[in-house]
């Protein structure tokens, strides 16, 4: 029987711990009763997650003029919406920090994962979106099939890797070639059997196949793009040294104008160092 | 932004780089140009 998606990712997670406290958190702001001292009292259950919390919107990546000392006070100035998309963020990272380094540098593997979601998150700024934290979410976790497939495929992965750098394919053509399918299948998987929001799980799956997109075309379009900026440049790396090909469909959907990207992109490194220190520092917390 | 001519050798590096892209496309034409400034290097304290 041939190996599926879904089958890996339930392989996967045998040694992958769901982001618990993210999934709490989403129930929570379900229901209408909910108060913010009960989200706090849900991430203070974990209190080596709120301690890197707070270090997180005490950095310069945030640059707030004072000191937060509590996640009752972080949720009030950042956001309960950006505060629960930092929870999933921090959960992932933590959960995949096994990936051995002679598959992939991960410090680059996140870096390109930071800089997509800071430029997606300018890119839906630049389009006029609302909300746009969802965006930086969306560009950060979009390749988390990637990393199942570093995971639990370690030698075919790295196959699809150097594929992708000596042959005629990109990485995720190599995948399809080498397992099958490729990690947008594998982190749609993922993003379903965690629960995560619909917008998130149609990023994973069609942020190389934007036109497909079906619920969240504007979300998918500006990841896709977000994608292609950051490996132009490129910041980190994700797997693949090549640039992903473009959607002209999905450029056009977004009627940005291509001379500003430039610009967009200074940004982007101007931000990038300050949030890959904060998210990727290992404490004792 | 920077508009000096690529050298050789980033030249070469670019085209691998954007090997699977349609250069003919605008983004793509913007993208490829590019240059980002230089990064201060931060300073060596022996």
């Amino acid at each position: 029987m041939s190996l599926t998606p879904e089958a890996l990712v339930n392989k996967s997670l045998e040694l992958v711990s769901p982001p618990s406290t993210y999934l709490k958190l989403n129930q929570l702001i379900q229901d209408p009763d909910s108060a913010l001292d009960d989200i706090s009292a849900v991430i203070n259950t974990d209190p080596a997650l709120a301690t890197r919390l707070l270090k997180i919107v005490n950095s310069p990546f945030y640059g707030f003029p004072s000191q937060i000392n509590t996640i009752s006070r972080a949720i009030t100035i950042v956001g309960t919406r950006e505060l629960m998309h930092l929870v999933l963020a921090t959960s992932v990272i933590n959960a995949f920090r096994g990936i051995p380094a002679s598959l992939i540098d991960m410090d680059d593997f996140w870096r390109h994962s930071f800089a997509t979601a800071i430029t997606a998150r300018l890119l839906a700024e630049e389009c006029g979106q609302k909300a746009t934290e969802r965006f930086f979410i969306a560009g950060l976790l979009h390749n988390i099939g990637s990393l199942v497939l570093y995971q639990s495929l370690p030698e075919l992965a790295g196959e699809a890797i150097r594929s992708a750098e000596f042959g005629h394919e990109v990485q995720f053509q190599a995948e399809q070639r080498l397992i099958g399918f490729d990690h947008t299948e594998v982190g749609y998987a993922l993003a379903r059997e965690w629960h995560l929001p619909h917008s998130l799980q149609e990023v994973a799956r069609y942020h190389h196949r934007p036109s497909d997109a079906e619920d969240f075309p504007i979300d998918v379009a500006i990841v896709h793009i977000a994608d292609i900026l950051v490996s132009a440049v490129p910041f980190g790396h994700s797997g693949d040294n090549h640039v992903p090909p473009l959607d002209p469909a999905a450029w056009d959907l977004l009627a940005l104008n291509e001379l500003q990207m430039p610009l967009l992109l200074q940004q982007v490194e101007e931000q990038i160092d300050r949030l890959s220190s904060v998210m990727l520092t290992q404490d004792a917390s | 932004m920077s508009q000096s001519p690529l050298s050789e050798e980033e030249l070469k590096k670019r085209q691998e780089r954007f090997r699977y892209v349609d250069l003919n496309h605008p983004l793509m034409q913007v993208l490829f140009q590019m240059q980002l400034p230089a990064k201060k290097q931060p300073e060596q304290h022996l």
